[in-house]
């Protein structure tokens, strides 16, 4: 329910103000009215009625419309203000609607009245309520502009902002890509050294031009060198027969960035002067336009490797040779032999009235040693097969190694009228073992000082005291031949080992007498030994415990 | 004329060279028997020969380089050598020096008497 319209009446009349009370309630409008005809009267109302509307009289004794409007202006200038007279005249009607007074209404039309409030209410409220909607836009519009700084604002910081996240993003992240690689490096290179200094081999790693950046602990062991002391070349410890190589692979690997595999020796520090085998290898490193950033190597100690290998090497080419020599050595016996018997025949068949038997006899004997030395050499390949499998059987009896030797010497002196054997005794002994194998030993001596002295005549067979004691006694036998070579010394009791000089001249046999030589004395507790010097002859010597001593 | 050839055998093997050198005479040819090949230069020098039986192997010297030397020198370049070696594959080895034959030990002495009368019927019909 609307409230009743509050209408101010200034009005000094009571038959007007009642006729104006009569005629708007005849309108059907719903009011209340305040009449009041004085100045006073007509302020307090404003302030305590608190009209919608005020109707005013032309002219009041001491009070006028025109006062009263300009004070309702001032008081609530939103309020229309309607002139109710009879007496004003239409000019002066006009002048006060151009001052502001709402409308006018002649005392004889006040049936238009409530259609004038209407209009001046209406007007008033649209008036207000287009006051309410620009103060409203107005708001709005500052709101807006408001909202549009704030946000331009916002929008300049914000992008001010993002710059600056993605700057600090983009620091943060290569920071944090720099700790994650520099983090992935250091686990990697703390990883690549322990692995590295597990390794049982040398490793180091090169600049692309080859500048060494890294050893591993096994560098600085085989070396000597200490962490750090750049001026410690490796170079001065590569053996310089190695350089050469050496330098060609390294200047070709950095030129064309292929792996490079060579072999050198490096100066071991622990054994001054010893050069141990490597194997040298090297690794480029590419990145992913196959840029050598980095060498990776290693030194394999192959020493022991290669060692075995030479020595396999060369029992190898002695087999071989062996072989060949065998050949040779049974074909030369088979060759004289079958040659006498052949002549035999030959000289019974064709011309048997022309025998000369000292012809037969010669060859028979020819015959009869031929074939010893063929028994000899295959009773001597069965001994080193023996040896191989360790089957050879010794006897164990007591005899005198005087006796044994002079026998020994004189049927060798039988067959070799050339050179002159001597035979000193300084003891008179007993030893225990097997005469037969001593025999043998003793044979293979004066055999190889006769065959390796081809243009010295002279052969001495001594018996001594020797070796560590008293209780030792040694027999040499001293040639004046063409000697061995001091590295050889060691060689020469090796099977299958034949003295061999340039233009592969070779001296007959199997080249295994002094390996069996030397497997009889050490089963029978002795030594065997050799003193020589190339061009100047051999003294071989064999030592066997004493079992009784004569005086001489 | 042909028996009464003369023969240079060098072999070290004194069995070997003493066989062949009865055999050959028993055949009828001269032979001279050097055990040392050192000696083969001035022995071809000091008496005419008409072919050589020359051993391999011979301590002192390499067979091969006395075939070479027997053949570089100008009075001993046309006398025909057969050497003779109980090593396998020796053939090629001699015949490369210089020898005219070869035979393996051990030989079948027909054989050798034949090669013998071969290479010196070829060297007197030559001459």
């Amino acid at each position: 329910m609307t409230a009743d319209l509050k209408i101010l009446v200034l009005e000094d009349n009571q038959n007007d103000a009642d006729l104006l009370h009569r005629e708007l309630t005849k309108s059907g409008l719903s009011f209340i009215a305040e009449v009041v005809n004085t100045r006073e009267a007509f302020e307090h109302s404003l302030e305590n009625f608190t009209p919608d509307i005020i109707l005013s009289d032309y002219s009041l004794p001491g009070f006028d419309a025109v006062t009263a409007f300009r004070i309702k202006q001032n008081k609530l200038p939103d309020i229309p203000f309607i002139i109710v007279s009879g007496i004003i005249g239409e000019e002066n009607a006009v002048e006060l609607i151009k001052d502001g007074v709402t409308d006018y209404t002649p005392k004889n039309k006040l049936f238009t009245l409530s259609q004038k409030i209407n209009r001046a209410l209406k007007d008033t409220e649209e008036r207000k309520e287009k006051i309410i909607t620009a103060e409203k836009l107005k708001l709005q519009a500052a709101a807006l502009i408001i909202a549009n700084n704030e946000l331009l604002f916002q929008n300049e910081e914000n992008e001010k902002r993002a710059v600056e996240l993605s700057i600090t993003h983009k620091r943060l992240q290569q920071a944090g890509e720099q700790l994650q690689l520099q983090e992935v490096i250091k686990l990697s290179e703390k990883n690549f050294r322990q692995l590295a200094d597990l390794m049982p081999q040398i490793v180091w790693t090169a600049t692309p031009g080859g500048v060494i950046d890294y050893y591993n602990r096994q560098w600085f062991e085989y070396t000597g060198f200490e962490e750090g002391h750049s001026n410690q070349n490796w170079i001065a410890i590569l053996h310089a027969d190695d350089m050469e190589q050496w330098q060609k692979m390294f200047n070709d690997s950095i030129k064309t960035g292929n792996t490079y595999q060579t072999e050198f020796r490096l100066q071991d520090h622990k054994n001054s002067g010893i050069y141990r085998w490597f194997l040298c290898r090297a690794l480029p490193v590419k990145d992913s336009e196959a840029n050598i950033t980095r060498w990776i190597g290693t030194c394999t100690d192959i020493n022991d490797a290669k060692r075995k290998q030479e020595e396999l090497q060369q029992t190898e080419q002695r087999r071989a040779d062996f072989i060949k020599m065998v050949s040779h050595e049974l074909k030369t016996p088979v060759t004289s032999i079958k040659g006498y018997v052949q002549l035999l025949l030959m000289i019974l068949e064709e011309e048997q009235e022309r025998y000369n038997p000292s012809e037969i006899k010669n060859s028979l004997s020819r015959i009869n040693y031929q074939v010893s030395r063929l028994t000899r050499l295959i009773t001597e390949m069965l001994d080193v097969s023996r040896i191989e499998t360790g089957q050879l059987e010794l006897q164990n009896t007591l005899f005198s190694l005087n006796d044994l030797v002079t026998e020994t010497v004189e049927d060798i002196r039988h067959t070799n009228a050339k050179h002159t054997i001597t035979i000193q005794h300084d003891i008179n002994c007993t030893v225990k073992g097997d005469r037969d194998r001593i025999e043998q030993v003793v044979i293979n001596f004066v055999a190889n000082a006769i065959k390796y002295s081809p243009d010295n005549t002279r052969i001495e067979v001594r018996i001594q005291h020797g070796g560590a004691g008293k209780n030792q006694v040694a027999v040499s036998v001293k040639d004046e031949g063409i000697g061995i070579d001091s590295k050889e010394h060691k060689k020469i009791f090796e099977r299958f080992y034949r003295v061999r000089e340039e233009n592969e001249q070779t001296y007959p046999g199997f080249g295994i007498g002094l390996f069996i030589a030397k497997e009889i004395i050490e089963r029978h507790s002795g030594i065997i030994t050799v003193e020589s010097e190339e061009g100047k002859g051999s003294t071989f010597t064999f030592t066997l415990p004493l079992a009784t001593e004569k005086n001489i | 004329m042909k028996k009464m050839a003369n023969i240079l055998v060098v072999d070290d093997d004194p069995d070997i060279g003493t066989m062949l050198k009865m055999m050959l005479e028993y055949k009828g040819y001269a032979v001279t028997l050097l055990s040392n090949a050192g000696k083969t230069e001035q022995q071809l020098s000091n008496q005419a020969t008409d072919l050589v039986i020359l051993d391999m192997l011979i301590a002192g010297t390499n067979g091969t380089d006395v075939c070479r030397s027997i053949r570089g020198n100008p009075l001993s370049a046309d006398v025909p050598v057969l050497m003779i070696s109980a090593l396998p594959d020796a053939r090629k080895v001699c015949i490369d020096a210089g020898a005219n034959d070869f035979i393996s030990k051990p030989f079948e002495m027909k054989e050798l008497l034949s090669r013998i009368t071969h290479l010196l019927t070829r060297a007197e019909s030559i001459s």
